[in-house]
């Protein structure tokens, strides 16, 4: 079995084959358009969004520029709530945390709530080990379990599955038929049967965490189905797990970045539910848990702090980057290979992870720039994809380049040529090469490295006989009045 | 008004009618053009790919060649975009190339930026005959903000109707190397381009970058379309009395 967050095979092979499933596209594209349309719309509602966006950075930017301090006051917080704070420096850290308390719980069963952090630190396989039944609650989440696989989009985990591919799931694992062409609330009600007991039975409830709110020691969730509620109010004891980043300085800050988030992630103005819970059952109180534990998870989050990448840890994982990406869109969020996908995957994964195991992801982008204008809070994305690609193309701080010498050749001759003009007449020396594969001016297929993958899909120009800047002389040489002819129908404002 | 124009490698090598059609357009509105001789590449291949130290060669021998131009224009929006927004970044550990740069990069124009906000023109004169759809070259809309400026230019062409392309925004799929390291995500991401194009119906697609060309009438050339893509420069030096 593949090791838990790492990709099971090379970046070209996980390629080929999302390319090679017409579903994937299909399933795809209605979701990930609805979102970005969504976000587009309740963008615009705002009037001023730029304005908004900025105020969303601006909070997000004081809670990582001042991380320490916010997540003292944050555990401070907590800690008078009544409420336990762990930190854990890693995945085995977290882990061990969990299930000591768990453990502590008697737990047998135990619920859950959508968390992308529990899915980084491989949590479940962790509870299960020892013994403990998890259950996933959100509809996405409980699909990607049911099926053995792990999310392919943030806030949509089960995105790449068709309804069909659900329901043949459904009638697979639960051993009744499911008919193929299930609607969506026929799908969702069999979830609901499913889960309804577990919700009940469950010993220990474990959520993610959107916000953690310094100044009260709150903290809150997101979510549309209702499970969450369940989840963190039902069993004896709530734990939530959050990334260190996660930290917010007051309610103002929250509600600004709130704002963002629901309306960026789903096109929602709010989410059905946001819950905010500040500890544990208090003496006057009938409902909620004995025991509330936060776990603050490190996990290369402080190693990144100190980087010019700093700015990846503003992120609120709302996704709109991956339903604004076109290789997201051709790809799905498998062939990332890791637990985050899409640009901010492609930025997290080799930073947060291994950078080798996943150094073809900075590459994974044309650098079209759409995820950075779908980002609430402004992340440069494609600036720090191609400051991947250059640790990865000459080394940082005196370590060697992880690129292949042949490429950094490549790129040695080019600088070379485009020095010294001289040299740089590349139409002639292309003209020359390509010539023999030609067919007029265009070359249909060129058996040669490099260019071989470009022909598959398209006729390759070959450089022009004379190019612009031997026709310069020529041109310039032109009567200009000729071309002045027409002036009079122009319309010129200003000078 | 004097400009250097700065031709951008794939123009100059694969393109060069656009270049001649950059000129002419410039020239019938009485801009006087310079071409700065020994320019090559802006160095945006290596930027994009990692290697920074190279692309900072380039960049000082782009910067001392076109230093004493009192505006650059070129036809390439990411090429623009190279000079505007990379350059100044890229000497970051270096204050006085930095400032260079910098002066460099405040009077870098792509085309159609430069007659719409410089020259304030926005009819130059041109006619086309037919339906045209406006692909948006990335580095031009998202790293310059040229959305309306090519529209615009469009709007005034007589004979021209201009019709829309869904999502035209989205990236045709070329992103320099990204085309041959990631060819058959590339290649997806062409196709749809291709689809909508198709579905837009109109005989000729316009854009204003070098690589989106090469990319998408490389594409409508292998699967034998109707369709041609042209640069803006193209259409706007269009006139009765020009050859074609």
């Amino acid at each position: 079995m593949a090791e838990h967050g790492y990709p099971s095979q090379p970046f070209h092979v996980r390629v080929r084959e999302a390319l090679a499933k017409p579903s994937l596209g299909q399933a795809l594209d209605r979701a990930t358009q609805r979102f970005y349309f969504g976000r587009i719309l309740t963008w615009k509602e705002l009037g001023d969004f730029q304005t908004a966006r900025h105020t969303a950075r601006a909070a997000r930017r004081r809670a990582v520029d001042h991380l320490d301090e916010y997540l003292t006051r944050l555990a401070e917080n907590v800690a008078a709530n009544g409420g336990h704070v762990h930190w854990a420096a890693d995945a085995a850290e977290a882990n061990a945390i969990v299930l000591d308390i768990c453990r502590q719980a008697n737990a047998r069963v135990v619920t859950k709530s959508k968390s992308m952090l529990t899915e980084e630190i491989a949590l479940n396989d962790a509870l299960e080990a020892a013994g403990i039944t998890v259950v996933e609650t959100d509809l996405g989440e409980w699909i990607i379990q049911l099926a053995g696989e792990t999310p392919s989009h943030i806030i949509a985990p089960a995105i790449h599955k068709t309804k069909a591919e659900v329901a043949e799931l459904f009638s697979r694992v639960l051993g009744r038929p499911v008919p193929a062409d299930a609607s969506i609330p026929e799908l969702t009600l069999i979830a609901r049967e499913q889960l309804r007991q577990r919700f009940l039975d469950a010993d220990v409830g474990i959520s993610g965490v959107n916000f953690a709110i310094a100044e009260t020691g709150t903290v809150s969730i997101v979510t549309n189905e209702g499970n969450g509620r369940y989840v963190t109010g039902l069993p004896r004891v709530h734990i939530a797990m959050m990334g260190a980043e996660k930290v917010i300085g007051t309610w103002e800050e929250w509600a600004a970045t709130l704002k963002m988030l629901t309306r960026s992630a789903t096109g929602q103005l709010i989410s059905s539910y946001v819950s905010t819970v500040s500890g544990p059952r208090r003496a006057a109180e009938a409902d909620g848990p004995e025991e509330f534990h936060l776990v603050i998870l490190d996990n290369g989050r402080s190693r990144i702090l100190g980087t010019t990448f700093r700015e990846s840890l503003l992120c609120i994982r709302c996704a709109a980057c991956l339903n604004a990406c076109p290789v997201y869109h051709e790809i799905g969020g498998h062939a990332y290979g890791g637990v985050y996908t899409g640009p901010i995957g492609a930025v997290l994964s080799p930073l947060l992870f291994d950078f080798d195991r996943f150094k073809e992801l900075p590459h994974a982008s044309s650098l079209c720039g759409a995820c950075r204008d779908a980002c609430p809070v402004e992340i440069d994305l494609p600036r720090m994809l191609v400051e991947l690609r250059r640790i990865e193309a000459e080394g940082e701080d005196g370590e060697r380049p992880h690129a292949p010498w042949t490429e950094r050749a490549i790129f040695a001759l080019y600088r070379l040529g485009a020095q010294t003009p001289a040299l740089y007449n590349l139409a002639a020396w292309g003209r020359a090469l390509l010539k023999p594969f030609a067919k007029g001016e265009q070359v249909p297929d060129a058996p040669l490295p490099v260019l071989d993958g470009w022909t598959r899909y398209r006729d390759f120009p070959l450089p022009a006989a004379e190019p612009f800047h031997a026709r310069w002389e020529r041109l310039a040489s032109e009567p200009v009045g000729d071309m002045k002819r027409r002036d009079a129908g122009t319309q010129r404002k200003k000078d | 008004m004097r400009v250097a124009l700065f031709i951008s490698c794939l123009t100059d090598n694969f393109f060069p009618q656009v270049g001649e059609d950059t000129v002419r357009v410039l020239r019938r509105l009485g801009v006087e053009v310079t071409f700065p001789r020994g320019q090559t590449c802006c160095g945006q291949p290596a930027f994009n790919s990692g290697f920074h130290r190279d692309t900072q060669e380039l960049a000082r021998h782009f910067i001392q060649v076109f230093e004493g131009s009192e505006a650059i224009v070129t036809p390439a929006g990411s090429c623009a975009t190279m000079v505007r927004k990379e350059y100044p970044a890229l000497f970051h550990h270096d204050p006085r190339w930095q400032r260079r740069a910098a002066a460099l990069a405040e009077r870098t124009y792509e085309l159609s930026e430069f007659l719409v906000d410089v020259l304030g023109v926005e009819d130059v004169g041109a006619t086309w005959q037919g339906r045209v759809s406006y692909h948006d070259a990335c580095h031009a809309l998202r790293s310059l903000g040229v959305r309306e400026q090519p529209r615009r230019l469009l709007s005034h062409v007589r004979g021209l109707e201009l019709v829309d392309l869904t999502r035209s925004d989205w990236c045709c799929g070329f992103g320099g190397s990204f085309a041959v390291r990631m060819p058959g995500i590339s290649g997806a991401m062409l196709q749809e381009k291709i689809t909508r194009i198709a579905a837009a119906g109109a005989p000729t697609v316009v854009t204003t970058d070098a690589g989106c060309i090469m990319n998408i009438g490389g594409g409508l050339r292998k699967l034998g379309l109707p369709f041609q893509i042209v640069h803006l420069a193209t259409v706007l030096a269009h006139h009765e009395a020009s050859h074609g």
